[in-house]
C-alpha cells in the first residue's frame, strides 16, 4: 500500500491504450478497473515512484505502508521538461516541504575550461 | 487458457539483447552507433523508461577516477575483495570508466561542476550525479538510434542453432498481448541483472518489497543460462549492502555524501576506531562485519549521525535522497519540526550480483560466456566487481565491439522447430489447471529456506555444512513440487517463472557456498565452521554448470589459464 491512488482525481487515462501508471510500473502491478487505475499486489512495490512521477494528473502518492512507519506522510512528483517538483504532505494533507530538483540538460556545462 | 489458444509471433534480428536496464540500454546504443546498418531489438521485461536498478534513478556515479588511474581502481578492487577476482575484467572496465562518465552527461545527464570546472567528488572514485532522469535519459537515446524495443516482453529460455549449438536466440512472452515470442538472432548479449528476492525479506506485510537491489529482478538471465549449460562464477560471494534500516535506502549519500560519522548506541565512532586501529581502510564488507559486532556486544543499534549538518546541508542531503531513494524522506521528515538526526543502519537481505559482488557469468575478456553466442554484460556477469553503471556501461562497449569484429552478411541460425516448440510449451504450462500451487506460497518457503539456513539477515549471514546440507534438501524437494505452481494470467506466468528461477539460483548458490571451505568475505560468505580465510587451498574461483539437470561445482585457478580443478563430491 506504498502508492495511494486518489479515486477522486484518477480518471483512468481514457485516451490511452493502458493507463500511464499501468504502462510504466517495473512490477507491473496496476491495472484498470470501471475507469479507474487499481494496483493488483500492493505487498510488491517497491516504491520506486515511476507511477507517482508518470500521473498527468498527480492523482498518485507514495506513503510508507504503516508497518514501518505510523506518520502517514505523501509525497509527490511533477515532472516538467527540464526539473521534478517533489512536494511532501503531512497526514491532513498540508504541504510540508517543496523541492525543484533539475533532471535534465547541464546548467554545470558553462563552468567547463574548454 | 489451454495450447489451443496458444499464440507464437516468430520476430528476426541480428543482436538480440535481454534485459532493457543499465547494460541493455547501453549496449543497443553502442551497437547502433557503431553499426547502423545492424537490427537490435531488446526484451524488456518492464518497459524500458524506468526499468530496472535506475527505476528510481541515481544520484552519484560511483565508479569514476578522480585523479586516480586504472591500475588504482585494480588494486583497491583487488584489496576489497581479499585478492579472488578476474583482475583482466576489472582493468579493462577501469581503462574506460571515466569515457563512460562523460557519455552520460553527453545524453544530458547533469553532472553537477565545481568552480574549477571539475565533477564534483564523494570520494576517490565516487562523483555528484543529478540522476532522477538518467533512465528515461537513456531510453530515449535507445528510441532515437532505431532499436527495436519489446517492453512488457520478458525472456526466460535461449534457443540453440541446430548445426553448430551457438546461441541463436530466446523464447519470451509479451505480458499485454499474450503471444510467445520466439526470436532469432546472430549474436545474443544478456543484460538481466541480478537477483533480489532469494532470501526473506527485512520488512513484514505490505513493506515486503522495500529491498535495496530492484525487486523485480529475479535473476532469469543467470537461470536461462544455467539451463543452457552456460558456466557460473562466485555465486557464494553474495552481496549484502549496509542501508538504512526500514526505508532501506542507500547509506553511501549519508557517509560519502555528507561525511557525518557512522556510530553506535554510545556515541562511539566504531568504524573509524577500527580503521586508527589496523591504521588502514576498512573494506566493504568488514564496515557490515563490524556494524553486526557491535550488535553482538550490546552496543547496537548503529546509525549515521547527521546532526552536525547545517539546515542548509540537511536539505541538500534530502534532495540527493531523492534523486535516487525518494521513500526515505518519509522517514527522515517525519516530524518536520526536527528532522531525523540519527538514521539507523543495518544490513539488507544478500543478493545474487555481479555489480557489487562478483556473482554471475564466467566471462572472457571481450564478455562472451562459455555459450557460442552468447555475451553478458551488467550486474549478470561475473567476475569483477564494483562495476556499478559506468562499468556495466564498460562491459556492453566491449560485448558490443567483439561482436561487431569480422561481422559479416551472414545466416541467419537456424533453430530446430521441435526445440522453439518444447519452450514454448515450458513456459506456457502454469496455465494447466491441474497445477495447484501459487507462486507466493513458493516463494514464501524458498525465502524461509534461503534465510534459515543459508545465512540470512536474521542469522547474520553465517551458516555452516550442515544447515547448508539441509537447504540443499529442501530446495531440491521445493523445486519438483513448485513444477505445479499455476497461473491465470500473464502477469502470474511471470511471476511463476521468476520464482522458478529464483529456485533454480537458490540451489546453485548452496552448492557454491557448500564448496568454499573458508571464510573469505565476511558477512557475504561465512562459514562457521571455516571461520578463516584459508589463501593456501581457496585463492581460487568457485564455478559452476548444470549437466544432465544435476548442477556441478568445481574450482577454477585464480590466474590464466585459469585450470578447472573438478571436486570430487560436494559435502
Amino acid at each position: 500500500m506504498s502508492v495511494r491512488i486518489d479515486s477522486r482525481i484518477c480518471n483512468g487515462c481514457p485516451d490511452k491504450p493502458e493507463g500511464c501508471c499501468e504502462e510504466i510500473c517495473p512490477g507491473d502491478l496496476f491495472f484498470r478497473e470501471h475507469g479507474r487505475a487499481v494496483m493488483r499486489e500492493p505487498a510488491d512495490c517497491w516504491d520506486c515512484c515511476a507511477c507517482v512521477k508518470a500521473c498527468p494528473r498527480a492523482a498518485l502518492s507514495i506513503e510508507l505502508p504503516f508497518q514501518i512507519s505510523e506518520a502517514k506522510l505523501r509525497l509527490t512528483a511533477r515532472i516538467t521538461k527540464n526539473t521534478i517538483m517533489w512536494k511532501l504532505f503531512d497526514r491532513n494533507g498540508k504541504t510540508i516541504a517543496t523541492y525543484k530538483i533539475p533532471i535534465r540538460g547541464n546548467p554545470f556545462m558553462s563552468k567547463l575550461g574548454d | 487458457m489451454g495450447t489451443a489458444a496458444l499464440k507464437v509471433k516468430h520476430i528476426t534480428t541480428d543482436i538480440l539483447i535481454i534485459g532493457g536496464g543499465t547494460a541493455g540500454c547501453m549496449a543497443a546504443i553502442f551497437a547502433r552507433q557503431k553499426a547502423p546498418q545492424i537490427d537490435v531489438a531488446i526484451f524488456e521485461k518492464a518497459h524500458i523508461n524506468r526499468s530496472g536498478c535506475l527505476a528510481m534513478g541515481l544520484n552519484a556515479v560511483n565508479a569514476y577516477l578522480v585523479d586516480s588511474t586504472p591500475e588504482d581502481y585494480l588494486r583497491y578492487v583487488l584489496k576489497d575483495n581479499y585478492d579472488v577476482l578476474r583482475s583482466d575484467l576489472v582493468l579493462s572496465i577501469g581503462k574506460r570508466l571515466n569515457r563512460m562518465t562523460r557519455l552520460l552527461e553527453e545524453f544530458g545527464v547533469p553532472l553537477p561542476r565545481g568552480e574549477d570546472g571539475k565533477y564534483i567528488p564523494r570520494s576517490a572514485r565516487s562523483i555528484v550525479m543529478l540522476g532522477e532522469h538518467l533512465k528515461p535519459i537513456l531510453a530515449q537515446t535507445v528510441q532515437a538510434q532505431g532499436v527495436k524495443v519489446f517492453n512488457r516482453t520478458p525472456a526466460y529460455r535461449l534457443l540453440k542453432s541446430a548445426s553448430d549449438g551457438s546461441t541463436a536466440g530466446a523464447v519470451a512472452f509479451n505480458l499485454r498481448t499474450g503471444e510467445f515470442i520466439v526470436a532469432r538472432a546472430k549474436a545474443v548479449i544478456i543484460a538481466t541483472g541480478g537477483a533480489s528476492g532469494i532470501y526473506r525479506p527485512s520488512n513484514p506485510g505490505l513493506a515486503r518489497t522495500k529491498t535495496w537491489y530492484c525487486a523485480y529482478n529475479a535473476g532469469s538471465g543467470l537461470a536461462m543460462g544455467l539451463r543452457a549449460g552456460a558456466e557460473m562464477t562466485s555465486f557464494e560471494m553474495r552481496f549484502v549492502a549496509l542501508r538504512t534500516k526500514d526505508v532501506i535506502a542507500p547509506t553511501g549519500t549519508l557517509v560519502l555524501g555528507t561525511l557525518m560519522p557512522q556510530c553506535n548506541a554510545r556515541g562511539e565512532k566504531y568504524l573509524r576506531a577500527k580503521e586508527d586501529m589496523l591504521g588502514r581502510k576498512l573494506t566493504t564488507c568488514e564496515r557490515l562485519l563490524h556494524t553486526i559486532d557491535e550488535h553482538k556486544k550490546g552496543k547496537g543499534p548503529c546509525y549515521v549521525d547527521v546532526s552536525a549538518l547545517s539546515p542548509k546541508q540537511y536539505t541538500d542531503l534530502v534532495e540527493s535522497y531523492l534523486n535516487m531513494a525518494p521513500s526515505i524522506i518519509l522517514d527522515l521528515l517525519k516530524d518536520p519540526a526536527r528532522p531525523k538526526e540519527r538514521i539507523e543502519v543495518c544490513g539488507s537481505e544478500p543478493y545474487i550480483n555481479g555489480g557489487h559482488g562478483m556473482a554471475g557469468f564466467w566471462i572472457d575478456k571481450n564478455r562472451r560466456t562459455t555459450l557460442a553466442g552468447l555475451y553478458a554484460a551488467g550486474d549478470v556477469a561475473g567476475g569483477s566487481s564494483k562495476k556499478y553503471i559506468t562499468g556495466c556501461f564498460a562491459e556492453a562497449e566491449m560485448a558490443v565491439e567483439d561482436i561487431l569484429q569480422g561481422w559479416g552478411p551472414g545466416v541467419q541460425s537456424d533453430v530446430a522447430q521441435h526445440e522453439e516448440k518444447q519452450a514454448v510449451l515450458e513456459l506456457q504450462s502454469p496455465f494447466s489447471t491441474k497445477h495447484d500451487i501459487t507462486f507466493n506460497e513458493v516463494e514464501e518457503r524458498l525465502q524461509k529456506i534461503m534465510e534459515e539456513y543459508a545465512g540470512g539477515c536474521t542469522q547474520n549471514y553465517e551458516t555452516n555444512r550442515d544447515k547448508l546440507l539441509l537447504a540443499r534438501r529442501y530446495l531440491f524437494a521445493l523445486s519438483e513440487r513448485a513444477q505445479q505452481m499455476q497461473a491465470e494470467d500473464m502477469h502470474e506466468l511471470m511471476r511463476v517463472h521468476d520464482t522458478a528461477d529464483r529456485i533454480l539460483l537458490a540451489r546453485t548458490l548452496v552448492e557454491h557456498m557448500l564448496a568454499r571451505k573458508e571464510t573469505r568475505w565476511p558477512c557475504y560468505q561465512t562459514r562457521l565452521d571455516y571461520p578463516m580465510r584459508n589463501d593456501f587451498e581457496y585463492k581460487l574461483f568457485i564455478n559452476s554448470r548444470v549437466e544432465d539437470n544435476t548442477i556441478t561445482v568445481f574450482k577454477r585457478e585464480l590466474n590464466p589459464p585459469y585450470t578447472p580443478i573438478p571436486l570430487e563430491d560436494n559435502k
